[in-house]
């Protein structure tokens, strides 16, 4: 059981990257800084849902800091653990409540994401730039996550099945 | 009673959506309430890590290189370095070391563009630590 939970942990380590990798290729609005899809949100979404929750926190570790090596440089890195820190941790607090949908706290987790990276700008940068910015980096946040959020749902109920009787 | 509870979950979630709006609409009007009148500005803030390190009037045309939080005069593409470029009234950033080059994709800054620019009056280079603001004073 061990080796399978290795595989299955390096295999969304690497899917984190490579969603992250295939973003940075696809500039949605390229005057706007910081605006993205999110995809990589999708693998901690999964570890929180379908498998276990501290599992999160790990993968977002692990796709920052490989992240940050192989492409993006140290603020890069920097900037993207303040996001996953504060989305991974709201994330995980919004699924022990009840009556949540994935679709709530994906948006929830994509705004929280956009709210920790504007924070590190208003420390590092400047806070009136990162304060006036920050309509869009909420609207883009709650845009990503709740379409995510969308596409998680299906994609976990196809999952289902396909996870059912497997001991991890 | 399963509708009671569907309807429900529909408000809980229904509420953290409008919630999440709210707060992005608050934080638009505070962009519009403080966002100044720029028409009458001419000169250009450089900040390094929250510190001004120059301030130049729009009308001189030149061109700056800051390299490592300094004013540097010559560009050489080493370190943290980022080329400012002032002419005609417009400001961009027309080269940087950095990985991503999100500020010379932010375009040019002159008082045509700071109306319809995401970042209003400012261009931002996040892993240099840089921004450049219009300013009135």
């Amino acid at each position: 059981m061990k080796v399978r939970m290795i595989a299955r942990f390096s295999l969304l380590t690497a899917l984190a990257l490579l969603f992250g990798y295939l973003e940075s290729l696809i500039p949605l609005v390229p005057q706007a800084p910081g605006i993205k899809l999110g995809l990589s949100n999708f693998v901690m979404l999964y570890a929180i849902f379908c498998w276990k929750k501290r599992y999160a926190f790990l993968l977002m570790v692990l796709k920052v800091v490989l992240s940050g090596l192989l492409f993006s440089g140290m603020y890069g890195a920097a900037y993207g653990f303040c996001g996953g820190l504060l989305s991974v941790t709201g994330m995980v607090l919004l699924h022990r409540l009840p009556n949540l949908s994935v679709i709530t706290v994906s948006a929830c987790g994509g705004v929280l994401h956009n709210i920790g990276q504007m924070l590190l700008a208003c420390l590092l940068i400047s806070p009136a730039a990162a304060l006036s910015y920050s309509p869009f980096l909420l609207i883009s946040g709650l845009l990503a996550g709740t379409l995510l959020g969308i596409l998680s749902r299906y994609v976990f109920r196809a999952l289902k099945h396909f996870d059912s009787g497997e001991v991890v | 009673m399963v509708k009671l509870v569907s309807n429900r979950k529909f408000f809980i979630n229904g509420g953290i959506f409008a919630g999440l709006l709210c707060l992005a609409i608050m934080a638009f009007s505070f962009r519009c309430i403080f966002s100044d009148q720029v028409r009458s500005s001419h000169s250009i803030v450089i900040r390094y890590a929250r510190e001004i390190l120059l301030t130049v009037p729009v009308d001189e045309d030149r061109v700056l290189v800051i390299r490592d939080g300094r004013i540097e005069d010559e560009a050489l593409c080493q370190g943290e370095e980022n080329v400012l470029v002032i002419r005609n009234g417009s400001v961009y950033m027309s080269s940087a070391t950095c990985p991503d080059g999100d500020c010379i994709a932010q375009g040019a800054l002159n008082y045509a563009t700071v109306e319809r620019r995401p970042l209003g009056r400012w261009i931002i280079c996040a892993p240099h630590r840089i921004s450049v603001e219009f300013t009135g004073e």
